[in-house]
Formats: C-alpha cells, sequence, structure tokens
C-alpha cells in the first residue's frame, strides 16, 4: 500500500505532470507566459519561433468518487441528451462506460479481482481535468478548441472542428471523442458551469469544484477521481 | 434511413442454421410498442404451433424497446421471449434481464435481436455497430458464464456487454438463466439458447438513441420521475421514522438512514437520512443489502448495483472473504430471488457452519448459493425449486425414485445441519445434469409428472404452487386479493408482474391508498386492505387489466416493471400521488409519436391480447378458462386460523379465494379485454378492434375463434 | 444532503417573517434545536430566557404572538410543553421524539402500537423500539412488554408470535385478533418468500 503510495507522489506530483505534458506537445514553453484573464486561448510565439495558444484558468473541474458511483450511468445519458439530444455513452463527456466491467485496466485473467462490475465492484469514471495546458486543444490542428468566457472549460467549436481525431489521440486519458455520427469532436464543456453529470447522479459521486480544489484532487497523492486511477 | 427516435430503427436478424445475418425494420411492428409486444408479433407471425424449445424452429428474441437507451429511469432491461422448455405445453413466455447489455443493444443501432436456427458448432455473436459476425466459441464452451464474458469483452474490447449461458444452458436443464454483468439473470431460456449452440452474445456501440421532443421539456419529465420515484418496488415510505418522513414501515425497502453504511466500502459510505428531495440520494435509499439479509449484511455491502439509468440499485454487491475457502471469488452480486432461492434449497434453514456464525452464514450461505447459480446459470422457477426439493426428500418419494448409490452420495448430512456448503453439490449435479436428481430442475410440472408428485403437492398451500402448469406464486393472492391471483391466471409461467405490487407495497396507509386507487380504477373498492378481503368487482378487474397491461408496456418500452408505474411518490406535496402517465409522456417525447396513457395502454391491451392467442393457439384449446386460467385448490379454500377452525372468505385474517368468486373475477376481466366472457378466449371484434384480423383468421380456421 | 435543500426542506410550511425580538431570541433556539432534530422544552426556554419568562403571559404568549408559523407546541405531561420548527421535521416525525421525551416507555410503546393498528392498519414488531429513533435497550423493551400486560390503561395492546417466532404488538381497538395473527405472518414470513 505504502509502496503505491510513494509511487504515485512521484508520478503524479503536479509539476512532473507539467513537464510530462510539455514533453508530449513537444514544445518548450519558457519565455511563453503571458498574463491572461479569463477568455479565450491566447496565441503566443515561443523563442523557437513557435506558435502556441496558452489557455486560462478555468473555474472548476468534475472530481469522480468511485467509491461512490453505483455505475447507474445517469450521468453519460443526462450529458448527452443536454449537449447532443440524443442519448449515447461513446460520447458522454464523462466515461463510466468503458470502464465498467473491467476497470480503467480492461479485462485481465484476474478481471474477478480486479476494477468492475465482473471484479470488486469499484466502477472508475474519467472525467475531464479541463487541463491547464490542454493537450487536446493543443493538438487540434483547426483551432477548434478554445476556453468557454464563462467557465474558463476547454471546448470545441463544431464549425471549426474536422473529426480528426488528434484530441482524442493527444489527451492521455482519451476523453474527448469523435461522434461517429457526426464526425465531430466532443468534450467536456462543464455545462455552463452546472454540469449535468453531477446534476443527475444519484448518490452524489460527481462533484464540480472550484479549479484549485479540483486540481488536488485528480494531480495530488490523495487521489479520489477515478480519472487519475 | 430516415432518422428514428427512441427506436433506433433496425432490427437485427440471426439464422445460425445457415449463418445469414439480415435486417429487419423496427418501425413495421411499432404498433406493438418494442420489446415484449414486438416480440409477441414475431412469435405469432414466425413460429408455428407445435415447434418445441429446442428445436432450430424456435425464435429467441432480445429486445428493447423506444424507452431503452434514452437515460428514462429504470430503462436498462432486456425483454427475452420464446418457447419455454418448463412450461407443460412451451408456452410462449418472456424473461427479463437488466444490467447493461439492452442500452448498449441500442447504441450498437439495434433494437431487437431475433435469432433462430443452430449453429453446427458452438458459437457467439458479435455485434459493434453494423458489423455483426457468427463466432467461434468452441473454445468458450463448458465455462461458466463469468469466464464468457470475460472471454467475450477480451476480443470484443472492456467496453462490450455480453448475455450467455453457463452449463446449465448448454446442457439443455430446462431451468436455465441468461445473464449478463454482475448478476442480472433471465431466467427460463438459458437452455433455447443452449439448443442453437449460442454460448453468448457481445455488444458494443458508439452510436446512440435519439430523442424527438424539446431537450429541456425531456430534462423537466426526468426530473418530475426523479422526484415522484420511490425504492425499490416503488415503496415511497422510509423503514424507520425520519425527520422528513410522515409515514414509515419497517418492512419498506426505502432502508436509507443515518447511521448505515456501504460497510466494505472503503472508506465506508454512509447511506443518510435520504430525504426524497435530495436527488442526490435518490441512489442510497435502497440499502437492499440489510433488507435482504438484516442488519449482518451491513459490513459485507460494497456498494448497490443496479441496471442502465436507473437510479434505484437494488443489487448488493458484497465481499465476502468467507467465499474464498471454496475456491470462489469473494466479490457476490444478487438481488431478491437470488439471494432468496438458494435459501429455499436449503429449506431446513442456514445453521453456523464451516467456522460461520448464524448471523454470518446467514450471508455466506446465500451467497455461495448465488455465485453458482449465476456462474452456472441455473434458474430457480421463481423459488419453486427449493420447494419441489423439499417435497421430494420430506415426503420420501426422492428415496424411491432415486438410485440407492444415487441417493446416497448426496451430503443430507448438511442440509439436515444447515451447512449451506451443501449447495456446490445441489447446483453441480443441476448444471451438468448428473444422475436422476438433476431432473429437479425440468421444472415443476416436468418433475411431478416423472416423479409422481401426488395431490397433496399440488393443492398444498405451503408448496405454494399456483397452477398445474407447474408455476408458483408471485404476488398473487396475498397481494390485493382478486386482484395479484387473478393476476397470476393469465402467464405461462410465474407473474412476473409488479404492476400492482409497486403500488399496494407503497407502505402508505391503506386509507390513503384506496383514495388513490380510486382515482385510477374508478372506485376505492379496487383495492382492499392486505388480509381483509371483499368480493369481487369490476373495479379489481380494471385493476387486473391495467396491470397485466402496464407489465406488458413495460416489457416492452423498456422500462423495470419492479419499480414502474408511478402510482404513488414520497411526496406530501403531490399528496403521495405519483404519475401514471409518466409512460405516455416519455414515449411521445422521445419518438416523436404521440400517444396518450389511453393509447398506449390500448396498445398494450393490444401486445397481451396477441400474447392470449397465441397461448391460445398453442394449447390448441377453445376454452382458456378451464384449460389454461384455474389454479391450483389450496387457493380457494379456506385457511384455518391459530386455534385450527376454518376462517371464512371474505373476512378479516385470511387471504384465501372462494371459487366462485374467482370465477366470477376472470369472466370481468375477460370482459375487461373485450374477450369472450365464458371461454376468454379472443374474439374476432376485439382482435380486430386492435387491427388483428389476420390472427382471428388464423384461429377461426383452427377452429379456436369463439362463436 | 445539500445546505441549501434542508433550507429547502417541508417548503410548504415556509419560513414566517423574522420574529420581533423579544421573540427572535425564543425562535431562532427552538429552530436551532429542529434543525438538529431535537425538540425544545418549555421549561428550558424558561431557563435560558429569564427575561422573556418574567413577562406577562411569559414564553409560550411571546412564542404565539411571533408569527413564526413553522413552529407547533406539543403539551406534555405536568405542565411541560414541547416546540419544534414544522420546516425541520414532521409532525409524525416530532411526535415520535415527544414520546421518547416524556420517558413513559410503556406509554412509548403502547401509544406507537396504537398508531400503526389504527393509521396503516398493521401490527408493530416489537424490534423497531431498539433501533433508532427509539433505542430502548433489548432488555427494557421486553419489560415494557411484560409491564403492559398489567396495566389496565395498555389492557388493548396485545400480542402475537409469527411461526418464527418474532413478537408483535397491536391495539384491538383497531386491529381484530384474526386480522392481526394474519398481518403477523405475512410480515414476518409470508413477505420474505415472495420477494
Amino acid at each position: 500500500m505504502s509502496d503505491s503510495t510513494e509511487k504515485r507522489e512521484t508520478i503524479l506530483s503536479k509539476d512532473q505532470t507539467r513537464r510530462d505534458f510539455l514533453k508530449m506537445t513537444g514544445t518548450g514553453l519558457a519565455g511563453a507566459f503571458v498574463a491572461l484573464t479569463l477568455g479565450c486561448a491566447t496565441t503566443v510565439r515561443t523563442r523557437e519561433g513557435n506558435e502556441l495558444r496558452v489557455w486560462a484558468t478555468p473555474q472548476g473541474a468534475l472530481v469522480h468518487d468511485p467509491n461512490r458511483c453505483v455505475g447507474c450511468k445517469r450521468c453519460e445519458a443526462a450529458c448527452t441528451v443536454r449537449n447532443d439530444g440524443k442519448a449515447s455513452a461513446y460520447i458522454s463527456r464523462i466515461k463510466v462506460s468503458r470502464n465498467q466491467n473491467f476497470g480503467v485496466a480492461g479485462v485481465s485473467a484476474a478481471y474477478a479481482k480486479a476494477d468492475g462490475q465482473l471484479g470488486n465492484f469499484r466502477i472508475v469514471a474519467e472525467t475531464c481535468r479541463q487541463c491547464e495546458k490542454p493537450a487536446c486543444g493543443v493538438a487540434c490542428p483547426t483551432g477548434a478548441l478554445s476556453t468557454d468566457k464563462k467557465t474558463g472549460a476547454r471546448v470545441v467549436n463544431a464549425k471549426l472542428c474536422v473529426g480528426c481525431g488528434a484530441c482524442h489521440d493527444a489527451c492521455p486519458w482519451n476523453l474527448p471523442t469523435v461522434d461517429a455520427e457526426t464526425r465531430k469532436s466532443t468534450k467536456c464543456l462543464v455545462c455552463d458551469g452546472d454540469p449535468t453529470c453531477a446534476k443527475n447522479c444519484p448518490t452524489g459521486a460527481i462533484r464540480y469544484l472550484p479549479y484549485a480544489e479540483a486540481e488536488k484532487l485528480l494531480w495530488g497523492a490523495e487521489v479520489v477521481s477515478g480519472a487519475t486511477a | 434511413m430516415a432518422a428514428t427516435y427512441g427506436y433506433t430503427g433496425k432490427i437485427l436478424r440471426v439464422n445460425l442454421t445457415t449463418g445469414k445475418i439480415s435486417t429487419d425494420d423496427t418501425l413495421k411492428y411499432k404498433d406493438f410498442i418494442g420489446g415484449e409486444g414486438m416480440a409477441m408479433k414475431i412469435m405469432w407471425d414466425e413460429v408455428a404451433p407445435g415447434v418445441t424449445p429446442y428445436a432450430p424452429e424456435n425464435k429467441i428474441v432480445f429486445g428493447t424497446g423506444p424507452l431503452c437507451g434514452t437515460g428514462v429511469p429504470c430503462s436498462g432491461r432486456t425483454n427475452i421471449t420464446s418457447l419455454l422448455p418448463s412450461s407443460p405445453f412451451h408456452g410462449v413466455s418472456s424473461s427479463h434481464m437488466g444490467g447493461y447489455f439492452a442500452t448498449e443493444l441500442k447504441y450498437s443501432g439495434w433494437d431487437m435481436i431475433v435469432v433462430e436456427g443452430k449453429a453446427a458448432n458452438p458459437v457467439w455473436l458479435r455485434i459493434e455497430d453494423d458489423k455483426v459476425k457468427i463466432e467461434d466459441a468452441r473454445w468458450m464452451w463448458g465455462k461458466g458464464i463469468f469466464d464468457t464474458q470475460a472471454m467475450v469483452a477480451s476480443f470484443m474490447g472492456k467496453e462490450a456487454q455480453v448475455a450467455a449461458i453457463g452449463q446449465a444452458g448448454e446442457n439443455l436443464v430446462n431451468l436455465s438463466v441468461i445473464r449478463t454483468g454482475s448478476s442480472h439473470s433471465a431466467g427460463g431460456h438459458g437452455g433455447v439458447m443452449g439448443s442453437k449452440n449460442l454460448k453468448a452474445i457481445g455488444v458494443k456501440g458508439t452510436g446512440s438513441v435519439k430523442i424527438a421532443g424539446d431537450r429541456k421539456a425531456w430534462a423537466e419529465l426526468d426530473k418530475l420521475m426523479m422526484s415522484v420515484i420511490g425504492a425499490n418496488n416503488q415503496m415511497v415510505v422510509p423503514s424507520s421514522p425520519q425527520p422528513w418522513a410522515e409515514f414509515n414501515d419497517k418492512s419498506s425497502r426505502w432502508t436509507g438512514r443515518k447511521g448505515l453504511y456501504w460497510g466494505a466500502a472503503n472508506p465506508p459510505v454512509e447511506t443518510g437520512e435520504c430525504d426524497p428531495h435530495d436527488m442526490q440520494s435518490v441512489g442510497l435509499r435502497t440499502m437492499k443489502a440489510v433488507f435482504d439479509f438484516g442488519p449482518q449484511a451491513e459490513k459485507y455491502t460494497v456498494r448497490m448495483g443496479g441496471c442502465s439509468h436507473c437510479p434505484i440499485r437494488c443489487h448488493s454487491q458484497l465481499k465476502v472473504p468467507q467465499l474464498s475457502k471454496y475456491g470462489m471469488d469473494e466479490y457476490v452480486s444478487n438481488t431478491c430471488m437470488g439471494w432468496f432461492s438458494p435459501r429455499g434449497v436449503m429449506f431446513k434453514g442456514i445453521k453456523a457452519f464451516d467456522g460461520n456464525s448464524e448471523a454470518d452464514a446467514a450471508v455466506v450461505g446465500p451467497a455461495i448459493g448465488a455465485k453458482l447459480a449465476d456462474d452456472y446459470g441455473v434458474w430457480c422457477n421463481y423459488g419453486q425449486i427449493g420447494r419441489d426439493l423439499q417435497y421430494a426428500y420430506e415426503t420420501g418419494l426422492l428415496k424411491k425414485v432415486l438410485p440407492a448409490d444415487e441417493y446416497a452420495s448426496i451430503p443430507w448430512e448438511k442440509l439436515e445441519k444447515g451447512d449451506a456448503t451443501f449447495l456446490i453439490d445441489f447446483y453441480e449435479r443441476v448444471a451438468f445434469k448428473k444422475g436422476e436428481f438433476s431432473h429437479i430442475a425440468d421444472g415443476t410440472y416436468w418433475l411431478a409428472e416423472r416423479w409422481k408428485f401426488g395431490d397433496d403437492f399440488w393443492n398444498g398451500k405451503v408448496y405454494k404452487v399456483w397452477s398445474r402448469q407447474g408455476f408458483p406464486v408471485h404476488h398473487s393472492n396475498e397481494a390485493g386479493g382478486q386482484v395479484g391471483a387473478l393476476i397470476s391466471c393469465f402467464s405461462n409461467r410465474d407473474a412476473q408482474n409488479h404492476s400492482h405490487m409497486n403500488f399496494i407495497g407503497s407502505k402508505l396507509p391503506i386509507a390513503l391508498q384506496k383514495e388513490i386507487a380510486g382515482e385510477i380504477f374508478g372506485s376505492p373498492d379496487a383495492l382492499d386492505a392486505p388480509s381483509d378481503y371483499k368480493p369481487m368487482n369490476e373495479y379489481k378487474a380494471r385493476f387486473v387489466k391495467w396491470s397485466l397491461g402496464r407489465s406488458m408496456l413495460h416489457n416492452s418500452l423498456t422500462v423495470c416493471n419492479w419499480m414502474w408505474p408511478m402510482s404513488v411518490s414520497p411526496l406530501k406535496e403531490r399528496k403521495y400521488r405519483g404519475d401514471t402517465g409518466l409512460e405516455a409522456k416519455f414515449y411521445s417525447l422521445a419518438t416523436g409519436i404521440q400517444l396518450s396513457e389511453k393509447e398506449l395502454d390500448e396498445a398494450a391491451a393490444r401486445c397481451f391480447t396477441l400474447f392470449r392467442a397465441i397461448t391460445q393457439r398453442q394449447m390448441g384449446q377453445k376454452d382458456l378458462r378451464v384449460a389454461h386460467d384455474q389454479t391450483t385448490e389450496w387457493v380457494t379454500h379456506a385457511e384455518k386460523g391459530k386455534d385450527g377452525k376454518e376462517i371464512p372468505q371474505f373476512t378479516k385474517g385470511t387471504i384465501a379465494m372462494e371459487e366462485k368468486d374467482m370465477e366470477l373475477g376472470r369472466t370481468l376481466v375477460y370482459r375487461e379485454f373485450g374477450w369472450d366472457e365464458k371461454t376468454g378466449a379472443p374474439t374476432r371484434a376485439c382482435l380486430e378492434k386492435y387491427g388483428m384480423a389476420d390472427v382471428a383468421q388464423d384461429l377461426a380456421s383452427r377452429g379456436l375463434l369463439p362463436v | 444532503m445539500s445546505d441549501q435543500h434542508a433550507k429547502n426542506r417541508n417548503s410548504a410550511s415556509s419560513h414566517a417573517a423574522e420574529a420581533p425580538a423579544p421573540a427572535a431570541g425564543l425562535v431562532a433556539a427552538i429552530r436551532g434545536a429542529s434543525a438538529e432534530i431535537r425538540l425544545t422544552r418549555l421549561t428550558a426556554l424558561r431557563s435560558d430566557f429569564p427575561e422573556a419568562a418574567a413577562r406577562e403571559g411569559g414564553v409560550e404568549l411571546l412564542l404565539e404572538e411571533s408569527g413564526a408559523a413553522d413552529l407547533r407546541r406539543m403539551a406534555g405531561e405536568g405542565g411541560e410543553a414541547y416546540y419544534f420548527s414544522a420546516d425541520s421535521m414532521t409532525e409524525a416525525y416530532a411526535l415520535h421524539l415527544f414520546r421518547i421525551e416524556e420517558k413513559d416507555p410503556v406509554r412509548l410503546v403502547a401509544d406507537t402500537v396504537r398508531d400503526d393498528s389504527r393509521i396503516y392498519p398493521r401490527p408493530t414488531d416489537v424490534r423497531v423500539f431498539a433501533d433508532p429513533p427509539f433505542s430502548l435497550p433489548a432488555r427494557e423493551v421486553a419489560e415494557v412488554v411484560a409491564r403492559m400486560e398489567m396495566r389496565p390503561d395498555t389492557a388493548d395492546i396485545k400480542s402475537g408470535r409469527a411461526s418464527n417466532g418474532a413478537l408483535y404488538l397491536y391495539s384491538d381497538r383497531f386491529l381484530e385478533a384474526a386480522h392481526a395473527e394474519s398481518l403477523i405472518e405475512w410480515i414476518e414470513v409470508g413477505q420474505k418468500e415472495n420477494p
């Protein structure tokens, strides 16, 4: 137990993870920061001359508690009916279905002892962390991802989205998902600051927390959200 | 194809003999709503009378409905319709399972799956959106349902939802299930899959179910629904006094309260007081583990599970470390009969065993049974298997019918001592059809024929057999007197009907319930107080028709008839009224097809009448009143009180029905449906009214239509 | 439960406008206790608010005139009274607390049994008195049952046993013996066999 906690602390400490992100995007950020008010991403140039979008801090993010979740998936249906006019698990911005039976790790020979409904019953949902430097947004070739003016959430502009899936691939948790029916990417937009998934959770397992608070839970050692499990 | 709403618009057809996979149009069946209703239409059209359950000509229909997948509360159910092996005339019948299979099927683009024929070798069906393949299952054959699900998912990916049979289904055990997920089983049709060499169906979908109506209107309706919903079985009163509540009843499934925990969660999760206005605790109010087992279950409870889009979590998901001792995984989940039927097999009681105290044994014992039954895929005929065993054992019959060495090889001493490891031996014999004993799972009718059960069995109140067809009580005369009793007369298996239970079991005071009954059925006399039954009347007949129709409706939409309809609510400000029009409102908004509550009830009555016609055609009987709708004798015989004296029917203190009154009841129910009042057979006028002139024609050609 | 929600509970009875001083302190004390699901005794208010108690008409009149529509009063034995806010608990629940506060376990059990027999109607499982909110020690419950058989004011309370031995009580003012016996067996045994 203590071993794994220590490991988590080193792997998931905030700075470390940010460095991983930069590695992932292949961009040095030194000298590129500019002061931002809450609003859209701003484009700046790095020392190397690369164009880079800098992101305003989101107001909040979702945190899911795998210990409280009962796996009813009312969050997924509510999310997609509100945002897409149709119910779907695949494009839901909170991901429960894909981890439901076998957990994040997927099927293993030890499935009966692993996470999931066919194992220890633990249900791990993955939620968008509204990352400070969103890999999805950085990867988007058409600039379809930007910061919502009101909430600071990283949102998809469907008019600009070409459905290439670069956001899905870039996200370490593959959360943005291209809707197979519309060929547009979907990702968590925190529903104008009143996330539908959280409202519709019948056990209070999903909370929308101020960003600093959410960050601690999402990235810290004492991780409670499924997003990091 | 034009966009469809609620429905995906497609039915998948698979012929396992030829390997042909094709697509059918759902909406051509839309008069039959979905799920069970559409399945009845397909069975009528495509399965001729005389076909037997295990013949390739039999079909098995896995059905969802237009509300499944939309997010409507309690809409995760799969309806399975086929011929029933345990029925004496192989009556068409439906079994149902919850879990997550149905919504995944919708998201893969299919409303239903119709399987026919028989594969040459074991196969499994792989559905990934519109890609459908018949895969080799020879390697999976012989495996339990848990491993089978993992094996299918290892091919398809972790998102796959799987419905499968275990060894019982493979071995054509009549009492076998089709099961999905941790603990969701549909009892009765496992052998039908087995007979087709179909081990499993895996589904995975990237699609959606589209909502026709306004999104905000949908959200509002959902909110209303979430406010009127109760605990499991729509019990709207907490089990102990709560500051928010006017009423309480210790036998309510609304068990949430301060100080009650999912004790094996890490850290433990408190249910809290579960005020009905608090949407974030709806999923905590039904802490079923302590309801099913008692307070000792608290420490074993990891969480409460259930089905897609259902906020009422009725499956207790337990961590029972003691299971490891028997080589089983320690996590076990189930609800209601899943726990009770192993207890029923242990009919002498479960006592302290293997180092478990009596209190712990009360959890560990049923957990062993549930795990085995769920892996092998054994069905219990709604708990009847235990009472069948009890009769055969206690009358000494079993000793006569079993070869002496076989009898001696069964660990009866464990049964006598209350050692639940007896179940390990029991389920193995059943699932693998070992010896004469395994006929215990032929189903009561076939078993009673084979082992020559006497009239003392059929007519003994203690054995609870409802019909000579071999099915037991299931919310029958003890549930609303004639209302429950008559509801139980029309199925080809136990009634599985909760339309009435979800109302009269609400735990509200009877005076209030009677008021509400008056509003729904035209008179408070539709409902009597428990054990204080009055003679039959037309309002009870309306209640019966409504209950039969709603159950058919729910199995067609598909929503859970273990929660719906919403006749009552936990809300004082609504005067505890629910909303019986919610199904129609959701249906209209989801599909864009505007149907009123009355119209939807009529559509359900159409489906039920078609079910009736299939039953009649299968039985080849003109007079269903005599041939089909009768009960065993104990139902209509006066009960004896503690003093040994008979308690006259229709006085306080008895649930016994009376023969003539029941016959009047049948007549009044036939009248409500528009069937022939003498024989209970659908008439030409009735069938034509429902747009089924073809059915009338067919029945007439067989000389079955009432003149 | 969210605070927001707690405030909205039983909103039908609605908060009255803030009561004018000097009643304000009294009302606040009662509402505060009610929010914690406790009753407030009249004698406690008198000692906590001596000035109010000293006025003509005392605490009772002040509360009556406070205009706080959510407040309810229940009169106990020996001149004691109990107050609560209906915004925080139902009258039915307050009645349970009242009976507990009155510290007459025989009366508590008898009156609760009578309510069950009258309202639902149903016999009462004696085990419920060991659970919250009653929380009587199991031994005391047994004593109460024994004492009830001797007290003339509880002569209507009868007992019956299910076939598994479980003990139930009912009031024969509202439930006939045969009816009660049948319900006891159903609740205790039959219902569990028909899940």
